[in-house]
């Protein structure tokens, strides 16, 4: 029987009534749309509410905290007598924006459809290749929303803001977190790679002294990305006889120059009291080929355990336009992925004679740092 | 506590202000045509406004932008063609009109008279004061500049002689009225280590295409009726599309 290609599961994948159920169901599937740059998804959740967008353009999430100070000493006095007062606390807060983004798109004109359909449905019978060739470039689309947003996450954890200067588009300032100034410190005694350095001493003094500032103990952890961690951090002379000293203690082999590993070096941390457990970051994203990274390489952060933020989005008005106003001659298919927070658009349009195919990926959407008050960034590479 | 912007507060006492004017009545700028047409055409990516005006300003209908990209057709930015018609020069003071529908002249602006083509030279002047009268806006410029009534003042990229036109091309449109209501930020292309994320930047799209009646448009220099794609006289079109 011949395979009829306008009945097909790809065709309709752009169709307008059933396309949308369908384009859904495909981008969800997570044996067709892999989740392949999943940084973000460990830093931060997304957030269950949609931040408006008011008529002036603007779509402004706030974040906002509780300043918590730890009271003092009682004022010794005779009776009657009255006290002093205190200084209020205040919520600090900041508020941000919500950007938009689109991925690269996909168009095919009928012409390059037939020599699609000559290729795949004559030598298979059926549109299954085909409609593994779209989930691979869909998958690409989806990848880059997913490193996108990794890469906004993993600045703003570093730094204190997102600057976005990659791509092909818009570039500039997106937002700054209001973490306070005091907050932004140095290495300690020495820059962590120097061969002297007392890291784990330095480590514990920058958490003592956060604790002594904020009269408050959260649980915290470090966060290092992964070049500082095995370049830095496992070749210390302190972490290395730290680790190598306990393992004799705990009659486990120690050879001379042996290499000081990832689990020895957290089998032990615990054990040096006074710091906090050390977590590896491993993230990078490709901007127009060139490996970047959000995180900046020579910051390791303290923060309290648990997510960083939310992940803040808004409606797509592009979306609202074409469901309200769209013209009916050209045919629109959306369906959201990435937990609700990318819309992918399908369209069918006129090219002469003939229909045209696009695909593009959609995002209004952005990290933002809940727990700013408590996040320090400390820069390795600049001793005090 | 007032905030950094100062757009949220608290004021013990009663505050005395009023706005005014009309919502929903337009003075419709584009041509009206039977027949399918090609103007709500969207560039890739749109982008930032890199001219924004510097304080709570409007953009029309049918007012005009460079939609500039490099030589890749890529990392574009958006100029918006501001114009000024001239009722009276004299020394350093210029009268411009003021009805309602023209762009709002600021403090900093670098004005001059339009060359007669782009890319000609013009001589600018900076913009020191303004005052706004019922129907016109007396600008005090820091240098006497020579101007006749009916001329239109355009933005320079410097101040003083040899200077050029902003705007060094028109391919854009503004579909709908753009209302900009916040202060925006001094300089639009500040690094990641001056970055100012606190006061305003505008992105927008405009369209690839519009017609447009001449004579409802904001004030165009002749440099710009030069670039008029439109075979109808008292049209103004942008984009290819369509033969008149």
């Amino acid at each position: 029987m011949k395979y009829d290609f306008q009945n097909s599961t790809y065709s309709k994948l752009w169709d307008s009534k059933e396309g949308g159920a369908l384009l859904t169901y495909l981008l969800n599937d997570p044996e067709l749309i892999r989740s392949n740059h999943n940084f973000w998804r460990q830093k931060f959740t997304v957030d269950p509410n949609i931040t408006p967008t008011a008529a002036d353009g603007t779509a402004t999430f706030t974040s906002r905290l509780r300043k918590l100070e730890s009271g003092s000493l009682l004022h010794m006095r005779a009776p009657m007598g009255d006290t002093i007062v205190r200084d209020k606390q205040g919520v600090e807060f900041y508020t941000g924006i919500v950007p938009d983004f689109i991925s690269d798109g996909f168009r095919e004109q009928a012409m390059e459809r037939e020599y699609k359909e000559q290729q795949f449905v004559e030598n298979f019978g059926n549109d299954a290749m085909i409609i593994a060739q779209f989930a691979n470039e869909v998958q690409a689309l989806v990848d880059s929303a997913d490193q996108t947003l990794s890469n906004m996450g993993a600045q703003v954890m570093t730094k204190g803001h997102i600057y976005y200067n990659f791509g092909q588009g818009i570039t500039g300032g997106l937002y700054k977190a209001e973490i306070p100034a005091e907050n932004f410190i140095t290495a300690g005694a020495k820059v962590w790679a120097d061969p002297d350095c007392k890291l784990l001493d330095q480590m514990r003094e920058i958490e003592n002294k956060f604790k002594e500032a904020w009269g408050l103990e959260f649980p915290m952890q470090w966060e290092v990305p992964y070049d500082m961690w095995h370049n830095v951090i496992l070749k210390n002379n302190q972490i290395r006889t730290w680790v190598l000293e306990n393992r004799k203690l705990n009659n486990q082999v120690v050879v001379d120059d042996m290499v000081v590993t990832e689990a020895m070096v957290k089998e032990y941390i615990g054990t040096f009291e006074g710091v906090s457990p050390i977590v590896v970051i491993e993230e990078k994203q490709k901007d127009e080929g060139v490996t970047v990274h959000g995180w900046k390489q020579n910051i390791a952060v303290l923060r309290p355990r648990g997510y960083a933020g939310v992940i803040r989005h808004t409606t797509i008005l592009d979306q609202k336009m074409y469901q309200k106003y769209g013209s009916n001659l050209i045919s629109r298919v959306f369906a959201k992925t990435l937990n609700g927070l990318c819309t992918v658009e399908n369209i069918t349009l006129n090219n002469g004679n003939m229909k045209e195919w696009q695909t593009h990926l959609m995002m209004s959407a952005i990290p933002s740092l809940d727990e700013f008050l408590w996040h320090v960034i400390c820069d390795t590479t600049t001793a005090d | 506590m007032a905030t950094k912007d100062n757009y949220t507060g608290y004021f013990a006492g009663r505050t005395l202000v009023q706005q005014r004017g009309s919502i929903g009545g337009a003075r419709s700028v584009f041509v009206k045509l039977q027949g399918n047409k090609n103007e709500l055409v969207f560039p890739t990516f749109g982008g930032q406004i890199k001219n924004p005006f510097k304080g709570r300003a409007k953009l029309y209908a049918g007012d005009l932008c460079e939609y500039r990209t490099n030589d890749n057709g890529v990392k574009p930015e958006i100029f918006i063609l501001k114009t000024y018609e001239v009722v009276s020069a004299s020394g350093k003071t210029v009268k411009i009109v003021r009805d309602g529908y023209r762009h709002i002249p600021f403090v900093g602006d670098i004005l001059g008279v339009a060359p007669e083509t782009i890319g000609g030279a013009m001589t600018a002047a900076t913009v020191v004061g303004v005052k706004a009268t019922s129907d016109a806006w007396e600008l005090t410029l820091d240098t006497t500049l020579t101007a006749a009534q009916g001329d239109v003042l355009v933005e320079a990229d410097k101040a003083g002689e040899g200077a050029k036109m902003l705007v060094g091309n028109i391919n854009t449109v503004c579909s709908c009225d753009y209302d900009m209501l916040y202060e925006p930020v001094a300089e639009t292309n500040l690094t990641e280590e001056n970055a100012d994320y606190e006061n305003a930047r505008y992105f927008f799209t405009p369209c690839l295409g519009g017609l447009m009646y001449t004579h409802k448009m904001s004030p165009i220099p002749a440099c710009i009726k030069a670039l008029n794609t439109s075979k109808v006289n008292g049209w103004f079109k942008v984009g290819a599309w369509g033969n008149f």
